[in-house]
């Protein structure tokens, strides 16, 4: 192997504009060593495998840097390994399915409306910080029972604090990466905010019966959730949803500039969900997810060792020729197998369902109200990227709207 | 319970289910997921290969699947 396949995963530089790199590693060199300690899978096969094997990689850890520990209780879900992790995610599947992601669909129609309503009465505006980033904040609010007027308060907050740079979660000073803090050290404000929502619950000033007061009355392995558990729970669910944000901008970013797709999507409204699959699997709105090995493993004839992590390259796997057809050309298929952007294996994102609904309210209630062309992209804009190693999609869309 | 191909029975144990849609991904015409987020056997399993079910249950990760004949599972988890 004579190539040199390092690159920093935590520059989004080079994470975001990689994709000739990927290529070059699916075929020549599947399971890549970045940098010291860390593989990563360049191929389908082993990303899946990856994910789906929760036997022989944990996800402890996280996108946390060695060494940094933070409370057990305020642990994301996808930092959380058996026993606890399929106790809670069983409990948590009663508000995150199908069935709860169709019944939150007409409040998401009407708050994308709002949406559409403030842009238009302006005559434009910027549809990331207008559009895509207050909607899965006000549809997963929605389901904690975050009051409305709260959602343009918290969004940009959530939005900071999900984008603090590596080693991100709960540090409490880069040069001091092992001074982990936890939410409330990291975002004050946002952390008295959900005390606050769980306090008025415990004392009962408010009886609802939203996924907050759920979270408070149940019992998981017949034990009730500490009050710090719910918080970083309801911070993981707001900030998780927060990935929707790319896929929204991703999408819309398409729709404005390909009028054969807006044409296709307006003549067979059946495809906006096969269109949606598409833009999840050619945009990954995240490029990778991490686990630590938890003894030694080959994998694609590398060996990893215990303790070393792999980063899951959802971003290439999405695109190996051996999967897709056509790999690098954005195309809906229906027929083809799921790509691997809401993950694989007992921690597929728990969000699925609502992430699709509200990607396919935005793109139907998009083209119900506007011609091609009539919301275009600001004369002069360019595309930029999100500053951030791991996600994908743009950071700014300015938009005019001409009527 | 619902009746598979070569005379099984394919179960989905909904209070093990991860909703991991594992299933799905491997089998969409035999595996569904329910409005509740539970998988649900289709009455089509019963034109999908017995080995192809076999293959989707072991790949199940909190193996809520099970294959049986009468009463015995012939599910031999690795």
């Amino acid at each position: 192997m004579g190539r040199d396949f390092s690159f920093d995963l935590f520059d989004h530089e080079q994470t975001q504009h990689m994709w000739g790199l990927m290529t070059e590693m699916r075929t020549s060199c599947p399971v890549a060593q970045p940098a010291e300690g860390i593989h990563y899978t360049a191929r389908f096969a082993e990303t899946e495998r990856v994910f789906k094997d929760g036997r022989t990689f944990s996800c402890e850890g996280g996108f946390r840097a060695p060494g940094v520990d933070i409370p057990p209780d305020e642990r994301l879900l996808a930092e959380i390994d058996p026993p606890v992790h399929p106790k809670l995610r069983r409990f948590l599947l009663r508000s995150f399915n199908p069935g709860m992601a169709l019944k939150a669909e007409p409040f998401t129609r009407g708050y994308v409306n709002e949406r559409f309503d403030a842009l238009e009465a302006k005559g434009g505006g910027e549809l990331v910080g207008e559009l895509s980033t207050p909607v899965p904040v006000a549809v997963t609010g929605h389901v904690l029972g975050v009051p409305h007027e709260h959602i343009d308060t918290i969004g940009p907050m959530l939005f900071a604090l999900l984008h603090t740079d590596w080693p991100a979660w709960g540090v409490l000073d880069r040069t001091k990466p092992d001074e982990g803090i936890g939410i409330a050290g990291s975002a004050p404000e946002l952390a008295a905010f959900f005390d606050d929502m769980i306090a008025r619950r415990r004392s009962g000033e408010i009886t609802t019966d939203d996924l907050t007061s759920q979270m408070l009355h149940a019992e998981v392995d017949g034990e009730r959730l500490s009050d710090e558990r719910i918080r970083s729970l309801m911070v993981n669910f707001l900030t998780a949803g927060l990935s929707t944000t790319n896929l929204i901008s991703n999408m819309l970013h398409r729709l404005m500039t390909d009028e054969s797709l807006d044409e296709t999507l307006r003549t067979s409204p059946d495809l906006i969900a096969p269109a949606i699959e598409e833009s999840l699997r050619y945009d990954p709105p995240v490029l990778f997810l991490f686990r630590t090995a938890k003894s030694d493993v080959e994998l694609a004839d590398v060996t990893v060792r215990e303790g070393e992590r792999v980063a899951m390259g959802i971003a290439s796997a999405n695109r190996d020729a051996t999967v897709y057809e056509d790999a690098e050309q954005f195309r809906i298929r229906p027929d083809d197998p799921e790509h691997l952007s809401f993950g694989a294996g007992a921690h597929l994102c728990l969000g699925n369902h609502m992430a699709r609904m509200e990607g396919r309210v935005v793109v139907e209630e998009y083209l119900r109200r506007y011609r091609f062309g009539e919301l275009t992209l600001a004369p002069g804009y360019e595309l930029r990227l999100m500053p951030h190693f791991l996600e994908y999609g743009p950071d700014a869309l300015d938009v005019v709207i001409a009527r | 319970m619902t009746a598979g191909p070569d005379g099984v029975d394919v179960v989905v144990d909904a209070e093990a289910c991860l909703s991991s849609q594992s299933c799905v991904r491997a089998l969409p015409t035999a595996f569904a997921i329910g409005d509740d987020g539970v998988s649900v056997v289709l009455p089509s399993v019963t034109a999908t290969s017995l080995d192809s079910i076999l293959a989707a249950a072991r790949d199940c990760p909190v193996g809520a699947i099970d294959v049986r004949r009468g009463d015995t599972s012939i599910l031999d988890h690795d």
